[in-house]
C-alpha cells in the first residue's frame, strides 16, 4: 500500500498562479518513501512480503497495457508469468547464468509466449480472446509447467540468489529498483508513438486503421511488452522462493491478477499498483492480524479452524465485490483526489478518470 | 486445469473413454448453457456459472444427509432445495452485483462473476472445511445413486445414472430451446439483449426480466452440480470451478458458438469425448495431454470457423 504514490507520475499540471503549497504535499511524499524504504528494513518477513508485492504490482502494470491501453483482456496471465519464473530458474541453475542474464531469459521466454499466442490470437477480439488466453494458460500450466526435464522431475526447479542477494532486504532494494524503472518505462510508453497508438486501436479500431495505424503490429507489440513485463515478474518471483514450482502458478493466480488490476482501476497506473500491493498482502496481512485471530475464536468447533484458515479468501472476495457494486472505477476512483493533490493539484479535483477500456458499456440490460 | 484429473476418477469406474466421456461432456454441456444463456440475455460472460452448481450441491447433500442444521428429508425434495438455492443465487448475483455494473466495461462485469464465484468458494471452505470431504450419498449400499429408482448393482448404476444425465441434459436444452422460440418470455430476453431501451418503450420490464434469467441460469447451474455430484464422489469447496466443469464448459459453449443453445450442448460433449479420449491415449510422457489436446481443438475451430460450430452471430 505504500507504494501507492509512487508511479511515475505527469508533471504538476501547471495551474498559473494557483496558490499552491508545496510543504505538505513533500511531508506526503517523503512519508510514502519512508514507508517504502522502511519495509525493506523492518526484517526479513517484510522484505519478503515486499518483494512479492513489488512483483505484484509489475504483473498488475503488465495487464494494465493490455486491458487498460488496448482494451484486451488476459486470463491466462500465470502462464507469461510462471513461463519467465521456470526459464529465468532453468537458466540460473542448470545453464549457470548469473541473476542478471536468467531475470533477462525470463523476460525473453514472457515475449515469446506472448508472441506466438499472439500470431494465433489477434484476429480474435473482446471476450473471445478473453477465453483463448484463459484456455492458452491454462495449457502452459498442466503441460509445460509440469514437465519432469524443466522441473527437476517435478520436484520444482531450484532458483538461488546469489549470495550479495541472499538476504532479503538486498534483493527488496534490487526488486524495488526494478519495479520503479518498469513504472518508468511504462509512463514513457504511454507518452510515445506507440502509446497513443494503444490508445485509438483501444477506442476503436476502424478509427485507428483509418488514421494509419497498423492495428495488428500494435496490439501485437502491446501483447509482446505484456508477456515480458509478465515475464520479468515471474523471474523475480522465482528468485523470490528461490524455486520454481509449477503447482503455483494456476488458474485461480490468473484470476487474482485480472482482480487486482481492475479493483485498483484499469487505466490508472497509481490505482492498478494500490490494488496489487493490497491482494498481494491481504491474505497473509489477515492471517496474521490479532483482531481477526480473535474474533475467529468467537465461532464454534471446527468452524473456528476454518475461518482462521478460509477466512482471509472470505474478507479478500466480500472487499473485492462491495468495491465493485459501490464503486465500479475501482480504487482509482477514491485515490484519484489525494494523487491530483500529490500532483500539486487540488484535493477536490477530479484526476481525468481511469480511461474507459475498450468495449463501451455491457450492453446488459 | 483438470480435467484429466476428473477423468482420471471416473475413467477407473466407468468402463469406456467414451461412456466416461459422454458423462462429464453432458455435464459441461449443461455448464454452458447457463453460459450462453447469459451471454444470448446481456452479453455477459459468468464465471459463477459452475459455482452456482458446486453450492446447490452442497444444500443437496446437506438435506440428504440431514448436515449441521439442515432436515433429512427425501430425495427429490433435496434436490428441489438444491434447484431453489441455485435460482436464489442467480438472483442475489443480479440484484446485488451485476444491475450496478450497468454501465460498467465488460471486463469488470467478468470480474464480478469471478468475485462472486471466489466468494462462494470461500464460504463454502469455511462452513464445510476442507479436511472431512462430503461425499455425496448414494442410497442403496452406500455407493449408488438410487435417486431415480434404478440401479441395483455396483456394475449397473453408473451406466443407468449415466443415461438419466444424458435424458436430463437432453430435457433442459429442449426446455430452453422451447423457451427461447415459443414463448413471449424467450422474445423478451432477446429483445432486451438487442435493445434494452427500445424493450422497455415496447412495454417489457427489464429489471425483471434481467433478474429472472438470472435465475434460470442459477437453477441450470444447479442441475449440472447436482448431476455432476454423484460422479465426483468426495465434494470439495469449489469442485465445479476449479477441477474443469466451469473452464471445460466455456470451451464447449465457444466450440458451439457462443450464441446457440444445441451448439453450446453439442460443444459440451465434444470437449468431454476428445479430453477422454485424449487422456486415456496420449503418452503419459505428456503432461497434461487432455487440456492440451482440447486447447488445440478450440484454437483450430475458431481459426477454420470463429463463429464457432453452431453459431451465427458473434
Amino acid at each position: 500500500m505504500a507504494t501507492e504514490a509512487l508511479p511515475a507520475v505527469a508533471e504538476p499540471p501547471d495551474l498559473g498562479e494557483a496558490a499552491r503549497f508545496w510543504g505538505p504535499r513533500y511531508g506526503v511524499w517523503a512519508l510514502i518513501v519512508a514507508v517504502v524504504v522502511a519495509v525493506g528494513l523492518l526484517g526479513p518477513n517484510a522484505a519478503q512480503h515486499g518483494v512479492v508485492a513489488a512483483a505484484y504490482v509489475i504483473v498488475g502494470l503488465s495487464l494494465n497495457i493490455i486491458l487498460g491501453y488496448t482494451g484486451q483482456l488476459s486470463l491466462g496471465h500465470q502462464g507469461f508469468v510462471g513461463a519467465g519464473a521456470l526459464f529465468a530458474a532453468y537458466s540460473a541453475t542448470k545453464v549457470g547464468l548469473p541473476f542478471g542474464p536468467a531475470l533477462v531469459i525470463g523476460v525473453a521466454a514472457g515475449a515469446a509466449f506472448a508472441l506466438l499466442l499472439g500470431f494465433v490470437a489477434l484476429r480474435i477480439r473482446g471476450l473471445y480472446l478473453a477465453l483463448i488466453t484463459l484456455v492458452f494458460g491454462l495449457a502452459l500450466q498442466v503441460s509445460l509447467f509440469q514437465a519432469p526435464s524443466l522441473t527437476n522431475g517435478g520436484a520444482g526447479q531450484p532458483a538461488n540468489r546469489p549470495s550479495s542477494l541472499l538476504a532479503p532486504d538486498r534483493y527488496y532494494f534490487v526488486c524495488l529498483g526494478i519495479t520503479l524503472l518498469v513504472m518508468y518505462l511504462d509512463y514513457r510508453l504511454t507518452k510515445s508513438k506507440a502509446g497513443r497508438a494503444f490508445i485509438t486501436i483501444r477506442d476503436d479500431e476502424r478509427v485507428a486503421s483509418a488514421f494509419g495505424i497498423n492495428v495488428t503490429a500494435y496490439k501485437l507489440l502491446a501483447f509482446v511488452l505484456c508477456g515480458a513485463t509478465a515475464g520479468l515478474a515471474g523471474g523475480l518471483l522465482a528468485f523470490a522462493s528461490q524455486q520454481f514450482n509449477g503447482n503455483s502458478y494456476t488458474f485461480q493466480l490468473a484470476l487474482t491478477f485480472v482482480l487486482m488490476t481492475v479493483v485498483g482501476g484499469v487505466g490508472s497506473r497509481s490505482g492498478v499498483v494500490v490494488g496489487s500491493v493490497l491482494f498481494a498482502l491481504l491474505h497473509d496481512f489477515l492471517a496474521t492480524f490479532h483482531p481477526f485471530i480473535s474474533l475467529t475464536h468467537v465461532l464454534p468447533g471446527q468452524l473456528s479452524t476454518n475461518a482462521q484458515q478460509f477466512g482471509p479468501d472470505l474478507i479478500g472476495a466480500l472487499l473485492l465485490l462491495v468495491t465493485l457494486a459501490v464503486n465500479p472505477g475501482g480504487i482509482h476512483a477514491g485515490i484519484a483526489p489525494l494523487m491530483s493533490w500529490l500532483r500539486g493539484g487540488d484535493f477536490t479535483r477530479a484526476d481525468d478518470g481511469p480511461a474507459s477500456h475498450g468495449e463501451g458499456p455491457s450492453g446488459r440490460p | 486445469m483438470s480435467a484429466h484429473l476428473v477423468l482420471a476418477s471416473v475413467g477407473s469406474t466407468v468402463g469406456t473413454p467414451l461412456v466416461g466421456g459422454i458423462v462429464n461432456g453432458a455435464v459441461y454441456g449443461l455448464v454452458a448453457l447457463g453460459i450462453v444463456l447469459l451471454y444470448k440475455a446481456g452479453r455477459i460472460f459468468n464465471f459463477a456459472q459452475a459455482e452456482f452448481g458446486t453450492a446447490s450441491a452442497f444444500v443437496t447433500v446437506a438435506f440428504l444427509q440431514g448436515i449441521g442444521p439442515f432436515p433429512k428429508v427425501p430425495a427429490p425434495l433435496a434436490v428441489v432445495a438444491g434447484l431453489i438455492t441455485g435460482g436464489l443465487l442467480g438472483f442475489l448475483s443480479e440484484r446485488l452485483i451485476i444491475t450496478r455494473l450497468f454501465r460498467a466495461p465488460r471486463a469488470t462485469v467478468l470480474v464480478a462473476t469471478a468475485g462472486i464465484a471466489l466468494f462462494l468458494i470461500s464460504l463454502e471452505a469455511v462452513l464445510l472445511g476442507v479436511s472431512t470431504p462430503h461425499v455425496f450419498p448414494r442410497v442403496g449400499g452406500q455407493s449408488h445413486f438410487a435417486l431415480f429408482g434404478t440401479l441395483q448393482s455396483n456394475d449397473s448404476y453408473k451406466f443407468g445414472y449415466t443415461e438419466i444425465t444424458m435424458v436430463a441434459t437432453l430435457l433442459v436444452v429442449a426446455g430452453l430451446a422451447a423457451l427461447f422460440f415459443r414463448t413471449r418470455y424467450g422474445m423478451a430476453i432477446l429483445a432486451v439483449s438487442q435493445e434494452p431501451t427500445a424493450a422497455g418503450v415496447v412495454g417489457i420490464n427489464v429489471r425483471s426480466i434481467s433478474a429472472l434469467t438470472w435465475v434460470l441460469a442459477g437453477v441450470l447451474g444447479a442441475v449440472a452440480g447436482i448431476v455432476n455430484a454423484p460422479f465426483t464422489g468426495a465434494l470439495t469447496p469449489g469442485f465445479m470451478t476449479l477441477n474443469g466443469p466451469l473452464i471445460n464448459g466455456f470451451i464447449g459453449a465457444i466450440l458451439g458458438g457462443i450464441t446457440s443453445f444445441p451448439g453450446a450442448f453439442v460443444g459440451g460433449l465434444l470437449v468431454g469425448v476428445v479430453s477422454s479420449y485424449a487422456g486415456q491415449y496420449m503418452p503419459a510422457a505428456v503432461p497434461g495431454g487432455a487440456t492440451v489436446v482440447v486447447a488445440a481443438l478450440l484454437l483450430f475451430t475458431l481459426l477454420v470457423r470463429p463463429t464457432g460450430l453452431l453459431g451465427q452471430e458473434v
